[in-house]
């Protein structure tokens, strides 16, 4: 996992999870149990102000609860205080967060853009684009572009499970 | 797996407020390049979260990119806390977002959309310079890859 794809994870900017990892003492190797656990302990720190480095320890033990229990609580010393936690629902969110962070995750491009890049058409031909086919494409009807898109579709979906 | 159309005439049909963009929307302009998965950016209000979180459900969706059997909730709460969600549904891939990055948020995006008919559904799809802007906002590499094209698609067009 990148930073970036650990952050994704987490629900974090890539700059709070640099600073936990700093507060933690961790070594900077990104993986998903440790993003998992890092997203319970940011979770919890959010709902009740608990510092990470007490409630970080003590994450891994409240996720092993999961799927015989379904939720985790803690209670302060003299039972004044009682925290709650769905797991199913915190795991739910987790899940979503993974998913985007292995399938729509991508690294933006770094540096300045050149400053010479041509626009417009220019630009299509300065990547080698076929003109010919967007003008043919353009002649179309928004129906025969979209049955157009689905016949790409359902191709590549067989050419996958042929694969 | 249902045809793009049929997801949308779906959508339509079961009332939910959204906008296509990305690929479908970029192929609906004449762009050439083919794409697997619908994007749609909601109407992130309470009754629209209800459903779309409804069909979805009803579509079996579940996460793309992760191990089956992993607790996942589809409704309106999982909208709220999670807002973009790229899926696994029984009609086909579906991104599921409730902001463009580089347009803005539901509003901005339908106001930067025109509507399309095919056959007999009516739909909206962003325009498209916002495609341009949001394909630039983003900055991911795939997303610059497809910006000659529609580039030269609004030049074309504008001629």
């Amino acid at each position: 996992m990148t930073l970036g794809q650990f952050a994704t994870a987490v629900g974090a900017p890539k700059r709070w999870v640099q600073n936990a990892f700093q507060v933690l003492g961790l070594p900077a190797v990104y993986t998903e149990p440790l993003a998992c656990r890092l997203a319970f302990a940011r979770a919890v720190k959010a709902a009740c102000g608990m510092p990470l480095r007490r409630v970080f320890p003590i994450a891994e033990d409240a996720l092993a609860r999961w799927p015989t229990h379904k939720t985790w609580e803690l209670q302060d010393p003299d039972g004044s205080v009682r925290v709650v936690l769905q797991l199913e629902r915190f795991l739910s969110d987790y899940a979503v967060r993974l998913s985007l962070s292995r399938t729509f995750y991508a690294e933006k491009r770094r540096g300045r853009p050149r400053k010479r890049t041509p626009r417009g058409v220019a630009l299509a031909k300065w990547y080698g684009v076929d003109l010919t086919l967007l003008v043919e494409s353009l002649k179309r009807t928004p129906e025969e572009r979209l049955r157009q898109l689905d016949e790409a579709r359902e191709f590549f979906a067989h050419a996958r499970v042929v694969r | 797996m249902t045809l793009f159309i049929g997801q949308i005439a779906e959508l339509v049909k079961t009332k939910v407020r959204f906008v296509v963009i990305g690929g479908v929307a970029a192929g609906l302009h004449g762009a050439g390049r083919a794409t697997f998965d619908l994007d749609i950016c909601y109407d992130p209000s309470e009754e629209n979260r209800e459903r779309l979180a409804r069909l979805l459900a009803g579509w079996g969706a579940y996460l793309r990119g992760v191990e089956p059997g992993l607790p996942f909730t589809m409704d309106a709460r999982q909208f709220l806390i999670t807002p973009v969600m790229t899926l696994t549904t029984s009609t086909g891939d579906l991104d599921v977002m409730d902001r463009v990055a580089g347009v803005g948020e539901f509003a901005a995006v339908l106001a930067q959309s025109v509507e399309t008919t095919v056959g007999d559904v009516s739909f909206w799809i962003l325009d498209l310079p916002a495609l341009v802007a949001a394909k630039r906002a983003s900055a991911r590499p795939r997303d610059l890859a497809q910006l000659p094209e529609l580039e030269a698609l609004l030049a074309l067009r504008g001629r």
